[in-house]
């Protein structure tokens, strides 16, 4: 593992992250080299960086998943370190091989560490051995009907078998009773044959209402290793995370002890070094399950930021540039709580449906604990090729009461105009009796839920329509005074009834 | 200008006029014209002052809709200009017509012109924002049309297929 100082990173990736890596890079003094695609041209991470290299098509498979040209990019531009981000090829150990193996610093885990954990079958063998907590069940996969039932009754219903090579929900069933185990399983392995090719399932004990809870790890390459405690990400649609929140609002300080100790375990037994999470299911009973470990910064992180005061995109550099960790466990403590909203560009009124296209007007809330981290920005448009997230809204407060409290109000503050966002859903949650009180699990939200939750659209006051009409009478006056060719986005242009009052000697 | 602006299941009609001495005259629903005006705050962002009291909107208009944001709601409005309508009208009128709400990219079309489909039934799958949205029938039918092909981009508010409804064949 190369760890050596860098000068010059390469931003291999788009969106907020990018946005997020630059500003970090930058304010430790080095020089942000950003990558895009033909879609991306616009968009903020290029504005943003010190330079910023074309690197194909709108696909994702043609531009930010080539990692032969990221490194041709690296070489051009005088790279030194490459920072992945998420996503992409953040994960993709011979991505991480390949950019060693050309001489840059990789700023990341050592990529036996990404294999490790990428494989979910020896990663619970290796952890099980290291003493970490799992799910109780088999670890390889089984090879009888009268293995799965024996195993069934020794966990205890009801059961979860599982493909191996799984992924996405397929190859899964849950068990209630002996009586369905049998013909559950011949249907799992025929999933898993379609879906992947390799009919092996093993069988887990379900465990029924869990939360989502996760541990931030960061480790040096001289043997340091701390946790920055847990963030609760079980509001969760289509087992995407949607909200999160730091602390758990439910976890009793043994509870939380034992669970970052098992995440340091995990850690220190692949080598780790870096920042990392590991995820935990968090059952009723207060018992907790390893379940997996993203070796990369996680999209949440700043909700972690905002409790420690710990910058984990600062320690990622220092710690992939040689340096120590420059503080010790015992530094550290929570102070405060944070949110975490990730605005997506969906439709909630109408399923979620994507909602890419222009940003008409964009206006990120501000004032005391409001962090925004995004990719966009007005007149932009937001592309149709990748993940519908554009920004994350991150709120901090003194009490969880409070974190909720200006959550409601910077929601209420931010303006997307143009195409419609997640955020009326966020609303409806910090709404919710349950979320207010923190009792939810990774079943919160149900169709039956969006249904009630979402079903009231806001009633419109006579200032609306009296600014709808205005809006359309303005375009149709422009229109008629434009040339036709003209294709300005601009709305409302001439509309300029107010004058603009300019103080002497400013804004010249 | 007079025009028919909706908001749910909520239809005003909202006359619009430029005030010589700047701003507008608005009047509700055949009300009384009152004198608005604006202060333009940011690109679709404004500051509506009837009398005295003044509100931050963000509003923009595109066709015949109205995106705008006023204290944290989210309002989309069909604004129509009624003598203008019966120039569209006959367009995608029946409800055999799927049209996409969505930009996207056709991923896999599934039927082919005269074939029978059942209400429900998969058409074609459009893709956006790495997310796979499946079109099914809006009735039991024959595809009159497939309007586009595997591959190819589409814009919000293009024809997608045609199909004829039973009680129409």
């Amino acid at each position: 593992m190369l760890l050596k100082p860098f000068t010059s990173v390469l931003v291999a990736n788009r969106g907020e992250i990018a946005v997020r890596i630059i500003r970090g890079v930058h304010e430790a003094g080095l020089r942000a080299v950003a990558v895009y695609s033909e879609a991306d041209g616009e968009a903020l991470h290029v504005r943003l960086a010190d330079e910023a290299w074309c690197v194909g098509p709108p696909p994702s498979s043609e531009s930010y998943l080539l990692g032969e040209r990221l490194l041709d990019v690296a070489a051009k531009a005088g790279c030194d370190a490459v920072h992945p981000g998420y996503g992409f090829l953040s994960e993709n150990a011979d991505f991480a091989q390949a950019v060693l193996d050309a001489g840059l610093v990789w700023i990341g885990p050592p990529p036996d560490a990404i294999r490790a954990m990428g494989s979910k079958t020896a990663a619970r063998q290796r952890l099980r051995a290291a003493g970490v907590p799992m799910v109780p069940g088999t670890v390889e996969a089984l090879t009888s009907p009268e293995e799965a039932l024996a195993v069934a009754a020794d966990v205890g219903y009801p059961v979860m078998l599982k493909a191996a090579a799984g992924g996405g929900g397929k190859g899964m069933r849950a068990v209630f009773d002996p009586e369905h185990l049998l013909s559950a399983l011949a249907s799992a392995q025929s999933e898993a044959r379609k879906s992947f090719g390799d009919d092996a399932v093993y069988v887990e004990k379900l465990v029924v209402n869990p939360r989502h809870v996760e541990i931030q790890v960061l480790a040096d390459g001289h043997g340091a290793c701390v946790h920055l405690f847990e963030r609760d990400c079980s509001i969760q649609r289509r087992h995407q995370k949607v909200v999160e929140e730091a602390p758990c609002p439910v976890l009793p300080p043994a509870t939380r002890e034992a669970m970052a100790q098992a995440a340091v375990k995990a850690a220190q037994a692949v080598g780790y070094v870096g920042a990392g999470t590991c995820e935990f299911l968090l059952a009723e009973d207060g018992a907790f399950y390893f379940l997996e470990m993203n070796t990369r910064l996680q999209v949440e992180h700043p909700i972690t930021e905002a409790i420690t005061g710990v910058d984990l995109l600062q320690a990622q550099l220092r710690v992939a540039a040689g340096e120590p960790l420059w503080f010790a466990q015992a530094d550290l403590v929570i102070h405060g709580h944070a949110i975490e909203c990730r605005i997506y560009a969906e439709d909630p009124h109408h399923n979620f449906r994507p909602s890419p296209g222009p940003l008409l007007g964009y206006r990120e809330p501000g004032g005391p604990g409001v962090r925004v981290d995004s990719g966009v920005v007005e007149g932009m448009t937001v592309p149709i090729h990748y993940d519908p997230m554009i920004a994350k809204l991150v709120v901090w407060g003194e009490t969880r009461e409070v974190a909720i409290a200006r959550a409601r109000r910077a929601l209420a503050e931010y303006h997307v105009v143009g195409i419609p966002t997640s955020i009326p859903f966020f609303q409806a949650v910090f709404d919710d009796e349950r979320f207010i009180a923190g009792r939810y699990d990774t079943g919160f939200i149900t169709p039956e839920w969006l249904d009630t939750a979402l079903r009231v659209e806001p009633i419109a006051q006579d200032e609306v329509f009296i600014a709808a009409a205005i809006a359309r009478f303005e375009l149709d006056r422009s229109a008629t005074r434009t040339a036709p060719e003209g294709g300005e986005r601009s709305l409302w242009r001439g509309a300029h009834q107010w004058k603009t009052i300019t103080r002497g000697g400013l804004g010249r | 200008m007079r025009y028919e602006v909706t908001a749910g299941d909520q239809t005003r009609v909202v006359q619009v006029e430029q005030d010589p001495r700047g701003g507008w005259r608005v009047s509700l629903d055949g009300g009384a014209a009152e004198a608005v005006h604006g202060g333009r705050i940011g690109a679709a962002e404004w500051v509506i002052r009837r009398g005295d009291r003044a509100q931050r909107v963000a509003v923009a208009a595109v066709g015949d809709v109205a995106h705008v944001q006023r204290r944290g709601d989210a309002h989309q409005l069909q604004v129509v200009d009624p003598s203008r309508r019966a120039l569209s009208f006959g367009e995608h009128e029946h409800t055999g017509a799927v049209i996409t709400q969505m930009p996207g990219v056709v991923v896999r079309v599934l039927v082919s012109p005269g074939q029978r489909v059942a209400k429900g039934a998969p058409l074609l799958v459009v893709e956006a924002m790495k997310m796979e949205n499946e079109f099914d029938s809006p009735c039991d039918g024959v595809v009159e049309s497939v309007s586009v092909a595997d591959g190819q981009p589409v814009d919000s508010g293009a024809l997608l297929v045609t199909v004829v409804p039973d009680e129409e064949a």
